[in-house]
């Protein structure tokens, strides 16, 4: 059976993994919920956010800027996608969108490789953050430890300006109902911005964060939208709490899975879907009632 | 003569291919209440919504304060001194009570504190929930807190209530009128749209009848009130 220290190791991969992708999912399932889009671009930000940080860590020299500037490059690009393509079709049957950010997804791919070659590159981790972490027969890489914190603590912070601050209920009343939001005097245009760069430039530290621990290559968009996109059904469509429940748990699955049959994580994540929306189909944290 | 605060001069108004509003003009007074009546489906909720610029209109022009809004966003709208609490009341149900009020009250000016407390003052049953979440409380509470909701932010000048009664008890619609009268005395001019004729005609000064998208009738509320056919003929009402 499975010993003590791999049940750790695989726990603390397990939330890692979870963190991250609650980064990519946050930002898709607050789209959703505010402007009932479906970004299929969401994974390309993903993957720009590691290409960034790979030519910038390149060309700077540090890891740490990358984690910074990347993301905010990324949150430009978001911005430029919502306000020039996505701001015109709203209000539209949403398979508009659906197209549009599925077309913007394979334009950026094809982008990427035309820029940066098709093959796999990789950020490198700092000195500081490289080496591994021994306690007694466990053994873990510095660097996941620091993925795992830094992700936590950003989805930590987000949490609590969601449940605590103004900005929090302006986002959790849009996605009830955002007509109301508008009549109520706010330019919901402005908070559909914020949302998609703010989103975005979430989606950009993930591929950072990653982009240093697994390979930067033009697939790995379209890889992490499928998880995404799992973790957002699972949590309920538009719920951030649901959300960051789902990942951390798809996280876990994931991980404890690679230990009984690897070959069938994605199974194990597929039946976790479907067992879900059978039971309640609106997701474990979606509205019962309809907005 | 009175000030004429909000002008509706010969709207019309679309959803998609459908023709809604049929050239509807109305004039409310500043400080008054005019009620909206009419049958099911005859346009009422769809004046509300072109006022406010959430369906706009495909012509004719709006005018509040001698200054036209048609056009503009609901969000402007609500800027120039209009505020609209919906049919179905539509309060954020996942939020609190206090939630719903900070989220109205954070679009307006100046000091935030004392339009609370006002607010709490006004309505007791919101003071004694202000932690529960919306979703939980009664049709009436939600109604008060829909209400409550559209007064604070921007200054309120024009408050366009549809349907305030709806799904309401009795005694409940009772306590939702004095409301609207308290307000209306505290110099809120009010535009009521109400399928309960008799509720709104009690409440209004003047009455505009609406049937299929068309104004058929207007009159000060109580006239039309005690006439027993134009109630009937336009109301259903014996």
């Amino acid at each position: 059976m499975v010993d003590a220290t791999t049940l750790i190791r695989a726990t603390l991969l397990g939330l890692q993994l979870g963190m991250t992708l609650a980064l990519v999912a946050a930002g898709l399932t607050l789209i959703f919920g505010m402007l009932d889009v479906i970004n299929f671009a969401h994974g390309a930000l993903y993957m720009l956010g590691a290409y960034f940080g790979v030519t910038v860590a390149t060309e700077l020299g540090s890891f740490w800027l990358a984690l910074v500037i990347a993301p905010l490059l990324v949150a430009v690009v978001g911005g430029a996608i919502e306000i020039l393509s996505l701001r015109p079709l709203y209000g539209r049957n949403p398979l508009y969108h659906i197209l549009l950010t599925f077309g913007i997804a394979i334009m950026t791919q094809g982008l990427v490789v035309e820029i940066w070659g098709a093959q796999s590159l990789r950020i490198q981790v700092p000195d500081a953050l490289s080496g591994t972490l021994t306690y007694g027969s466990l053994s873990y890489p510095v660097y996941w430890m620091f993925v795992l914190a830094v992700s936590t603590v950003l989805i930590g912070a987000i949490w609590l300006a969601i449940s605590r601050s103004d900005i929090g209920i302006i986002i959790r009343a849009s996605a009830h109902d955002t007509e109301m939001v508008d009549a109520l005097g706010f330019d919901v245009s402005r908070v559909f911005t914020g949302v998609v760069v703010f989103g975005a430039a979430l989606a950009g530290v993930a591929g950072v964060l990653l982009g240093a621990s697994r390979s930067v290559n033009p697939g790995m968009g379209f890889g992490v939208i499928i998880q995404a996109f799992v973790i957002v059904v699972i949590g309920g469509l538009g719920s951030f709490r649901g959300a960051v429940f789902s990942a951390l748990l798809i996280g876990l699955v994931t991980a404890y899975g690679a230990l009984i049959a690897p070959s069938l994580t994605d199974l194990f994540m597929f039946a976790l879907m479907a067992v879900v929306l059978i039971i309640k189909p609106s997701g474990l944290f979606g509205a019962t009632e309809a907005a | 003569m009175a000030e004429e605060l909000l002008s509706v001069s010969s709207i019309n108004t679309h959803y998609g291919q459908s023709h809604v509003l049929f050239d509807v003009s109305l004039s409310v007074d500043r400080g008054g209440i005019v009620a909206l009546v009419g049958r099911n489906g005859a346009g009422k909720t769809t004046t509300l919504r072109s006022i406010m610029c959430l369906t706009p209109v495909t012509s004719g022009t709006i005018t509040m304060n001698d200054e036209e809004i048609q056009g503009l966003q609901p969000h402007a709208v609500r800027k120039r001194g209009i505020s609209w609490v919906p049919e179905g009341r539509r309060v954020f149900g996942d939020l609190t009570v206090e939630e719903n009020l900070r989220l109205a009250a954070h679009t307006g000016e100046g000091d935030k504190r004392a339009g609370f407390e006002e607010i709490y003052d006004r309505f007791p049953r919101l003071d004694e929930r202000r932690t529960q979440k919306a979703g939980t409380m009664s049709g009436g509470e939600q109604q008060m807190l829909a209400i409550a909701r559209g007064l604070l932010g921007p200054e309120t000048d024009l408050l366009l209530l549809d349907e305030p009664s709806e799904g309401l008890a009795p005694q409940i619609v009772e306590d939702v009128k004095d409301i609207i009268r308290d307000l209306n005395d505290d110099g809120v001019t009010i535009l009521l749209v109400e399928q309960n004729a008799e509720m709104a005609l009690d409440l209004a000064d003047l009455a505009y009848v609406l049937e299929t998208g068309e104004v058929v009738h207007d009159a000060p509320a109580s006239e039309l009130l005690s006439d027993r056919s134009a109630m009937e003929t336009y109301l259903g009402v014996k």
